[in-house]
């Protein structure tokens, strides 16, 4: 039944890489060192920790309903109408993340590349391209996000080119600003780090064996976390602190800094492949977020549903275009998404266990 | 499901045979009913030669189209033998002194179907049944190279016109029982061969059962050259890449069917169709495997480059002096602003209108004998080129930027991938001139989602980078050593996956 739409290990890995790096990776360092100054990089390491506590949740939950996805295991565990609701909510968060990933990406794009384009067009571009990725089935789609990972290995060159000219006197002292900051250091990473949710939607329909799936993921975060660490590293060395508070998007401004023979403003490179980042993010988000509608309907394939997700994702980003409202918006996403994604598994897996629920008559491979 | 798609399609063989036996009258005993019957049916056409010899105590017609067969022969191996035959008794008097390919009829449709095909006819008094004769002769071209798909090292022979010819350059090469030719006859009205040959053993089943599917469902009143039947069969029609390796070359097309591919064959077109392929086929020559590794390697690479040119380059030299001439170094910002500069037209404008002049060139180049050729280089290089600088209308900068676009268009081994590079050259330009670097990066994102996407019969085209697989770049992207290649590409899903073990075991004997 759902054969067309396996995908391999492998293709996990590079699904959760590429829904979690994207929108947040500019800003990273400076919304980190806001809070925890030149302790950073232990923010996003233990960031990193917590990600993969809640993965080992996602993955006793998906062994325990091998087949379901978390909208499939909803109605079972907490009745149909409550059920129907959180599917619905759930829906509609990862609608918002997508959403967030369009406000993001246009305000970036209108402050360093198009200054006198709409932002409207620049997100109805996307929503193009994401709805026709997001239409195509799982497995298209995760082979798109494995191939795009090639990028990355450009992203991280341009990157290393600044160690150069690192100062890593700026790290010192070593966690001196105390382990509370720190740790709240961590909840400011969290729309970073957002994305390996997605295991809730798409780990049943991973093939091979259930401790293999825990193997990739854990591949996957901790990929993503090495790769943030080394980005916060990178622009903490190279930053003095007092030019951290000022540079909302720190790695923008190293990249910008250096030039090559050929190519003078390194930046616009860089902002280009990160587009590809963001498209996956968005895409990846969307296909999660029909998936839910498509189960909210009772429908098998998500296709369908995608123009309508995107379209929402869309109209909530064009509205949401002041400084203001972005901030809200981006406390409200972050909050929502704690509790949705992050405690609510944690409460279905106490709640199956306790009501002694699972899926049976499917063989756990 | 399996079972039941076989079910499907024993009953179309089933039917198919129902159809093969031609309904229509049965031979009239009288001759010469059998004669009006014949030109009627032929509607008197004036190639319609019908010869009437009475000797001793039968008569008989020979009855020809003298357009199709080879009167010589005729002369020589039935009329001839016909006079010295005395007596007439039954049918293997006829078969012992002709000494051709000769099968007796009964029916009239079939006997006119023979006659079209080029066999003669051969009609005896009071009989009821003719003689059908071999007589075939079909004026062949040479074999030469194919003009567009030259090798400097490598064989030098080319699939021609006939259908015969072909099979047989690909038998000459692959002495295998499992070399399997299965022939279609597609077109109402033309009745064309086609040839589907594949390594039995080899190409996967599943692929095979799903071409004669498709074959089967082509209702067409003709197929002429074999993109007929490309575009009836492909998965998808809309897509600006082919979806089947067109080759004129016999060393190729043996090459893909002993990867597990299928090969089809089209009468009167010198093209093999192979399928299914991915994008990278088309990078692929048989130069590669006739030069050194290092080399073959080198060229393939070269090629792919070609295609990230052919497609990028002009768009991103438009997004720059748009949008982001800032990208340029200080150094390299005079030269461009200097050409630049006095140009009225916007760069995109100016990109267009020598593309499409480069277009129009070749188009005209294409159709003109050599002799005339020339005055287009002339008119095209010198012209177009020096003058459209000196009066200003287009930049210096640009001119070189066209000029590699077009060369590296050249590039790649196969003429449609070239046409699809050629189109998909224009929107990217659209999009660099509205959006700059991102209206390419969206060009490119959505080129390769639909390369993702994009299937030919069952084989994700874009392997082995999506999905991807890292073994099979060893003879796709690259071309390692021979020796290297153990197993074949899984592109094409074959039945066996190791194509050879260890043939450098001589190196482990040296060292004992």
């Amino acid at each position: 039944m759902k054969s067309e739409h396996t995908i391999t290990q492998g293709q996990l890995v590079f699904y959760i890489i590429q829904t979690q790096i994207g929108i947040a990776l500019l800003s990273l360092p400076y919304t980190l060192f806001k809070v925890s100054k030149q302790d950073a990089w232990i923010s996003i390491l233990i960031a990193g920790i917590f990600v993969q506590i809640f993965l080992v949740i996602f993955w006793l939950l998906n062994s325990r309903f091998p087949t379901l996805t978390i909208y499939e295991i909803l109605p079972k565990l907490i009745g149909k109408i409550l059920g129907k609701v959180m599917v619905f909510l759930y829906a509609f968060q990862f609608t918002l993340f997508s959403s967030a990933v369009l406000i993001f990406y246009g305000h970036l794009l209108k402050i360093w590349v198009l200054e006198n384009t709409p932002i409207f067009v620049v997100i109805l571009l996307l929503v193009f391209t994401g709805v026709y990725l997001g239409k195509q089935n799982l497995r298209i789609i995760a082979r798109f996000s494995v191939f795009v990972s090639f990028f990355l290995l450009v992203l991280f060159v341009l990157v290393a080119l600044s160690f150069k000219d690192a100062n890593f006197l700026y790290l010192l002292p070593m966690a001196k600003t105390g382990w509370f900051t720190i740790l709240k250091g961590s909840k400011e990473a969290t729309l970073a780090i957002l994305g390996f949710d997605a295991y809730l939607v798409i780990g049943p329909f991973v093939q091979g064996p259930a401790k293999g799936k825990l193997k990739a993921v854990t591949i996957a975060n901790l990929f993503v976390t090495l790769f943030y660490t080394y980005l916060v590293v990178a622009s903490l060395a190279y930053f003095s602190p007092e030019e951290m508070k000022i540079i909302p998007e720190p790695i923008l401004y190293l990249i910008k800094s250096f030039s090559f023979g050929v190519v003078e403003r390194t930046d616009l490179v860089f902002i280009s492949i990160w587009m590809v980042m963001v498209t996956t993010s968005f895409v990846n988000y969307l296909y999660i977020a029909s998936t839910g509608v498509a189960t909210l309907f009772g429908q098998p394939s998500h296709s369908k549903f995608v123009p309508y997700v995107a379209g929402v994702a869309a109209l909530i980003a064009l509205f949401i275009d002041n400084r203001e409202t972005i901030k809200f918006f981006t406390k409200f996403v972050t909050n929502a998404g704690m509790v949705l994604v992050l405690f609510l598994p944690l409460i279905l897996l106490l709640i199956s266990y306790l009501t002694r629920k699972k899926e049976t008559g499917v063989k756990n491979y | 499901m399996v079972l039941f798609k076989k079910r499907k399609k024993k009953n179309n063989l089933l039917k198919k045979t129902d159809q093969t036996q031609v309904e229509g009258p049965l031979i009239f005993s009288d001759m010469n009913d059998n004669l009006t019957y014949i030109k009627n049916h032929l509607n008197h056409t004036a190639d319609l030669k019908i010869q009437t010899i009475r000797n001793g105590d039968f008569e008989t017609a020979i009855v020809f189209i003298e357009t199709l067969v080879d009167k010589e022969l005729i002369q020589d191996k039935i009329i001839d033998p016909l006079f010295q035959l005395k007596s007439f008794k039954d049918r293997e008097d006829i078969a012992t002194v002709i000494n051709l390919e000769t099968i007796s009829c009964s029916n009239l449709s079939q006997a006119v179907n023979d006659l079209i095909n080029g066999n003669t006819l051969l009609f005896v008094s009071t009989r009821a049944y003719a003689f059908s004769v071999n007589t075939q002769k079909f004026g062949n071209r040479s074999i030469t190279e194919p003009s567009s798909e030259k090798v400097v090292r490598g064989a030098h022979d080319g699939f021609i016109e006939s259908l015969g010819v072909n099979i047989q350059l690909i038998r000459k090469r692959i002495l295998n029982p499992n070399l399997t030719v299965k022939y279609f006859s597609v077109g109402k009205e033309t009745k064309t061969k086609v040839a589907l040959l594949y390594m039995n053993q080899l190409a996967n089943t599943y692929l095979i059962t799903e071409i004669e599917r498709r074959i089967d469902s082509i209702s067409t009143d003709f197929i002429m050259p074999s993109s007929y039947l490309e575009e009836l069969i492909e998965d998808s029609s809309f897509s600006p890449f082919p979806q089947m390796l067109n080759t004129e070359r016999p060393d190729r097309t043996m090459a893909n069917l002993l990867e597990g591919r299928v090969v089809l064959l089209v009468d009167n077109t010198p093209t093999a169709l192979i399928l299914p392929v991915t994008f990278f086929s088309f990078y692929q020559s048989p130069d590669d495997y006739n030069s050194r590794f290092f080399l073959g390697t080198f060229f393939r690479i070269v090629r792919l480059l070609s295609f990230s040119l052919a497609v990028g380059l002009p768009s991103l030299y438009i997004a720059i002096i748009a949008f982001h001439y800032e990208v340029l170094p200080d150094q390299l910002i005079l030269p461009v602003k200097s050409s630049v500069e006095n140009i009225p037209f916007p760069p995109l404008l100016e990109a267009l209108i020598m593309l499409i002049t480069i277009e129009l060139i070749q188009e005209a180049g294409i159709r003109l004998p050599t002799t005339i050729g020339q005055t287009i280089g002339i008119v095209g290089g010198l012209v177009i080129g020096d003058a459209v600088v000196s009066a200003g209308l287009i930049s210096n900068t640009m001119l070189v930027v066209v000029a590699i676009t077009a060369i590296s268009s050249f590039v790649v081994p196969s003429t449609e991938m070239s046409g699809s590079m050629r189109i998909i050259r224009f929107p990217f330009m659209l999009a660099a001139a509205t959006m700059g670097f991102i209206g390419i990066v969206f060009c490119f994102m959505v080129i390769l989602i639909h390369l993702c996407k994009l299937e030919s019969f069952g084989t994700p085209y874009f392997a082995p980078l999506t999905p991807l697989r890292i073994t099979d770049f060893k003879d796709s992207i690259l071309r390692l050593p021979i020796w290297k290649l153990n197993n074949r590409p899984l592109d094409p899903h074959p039945q066996q996956l190791k194509q050879q073990s260890n043939s450098r075991d001589w190196g482990k004997d040296d060292e004992k």
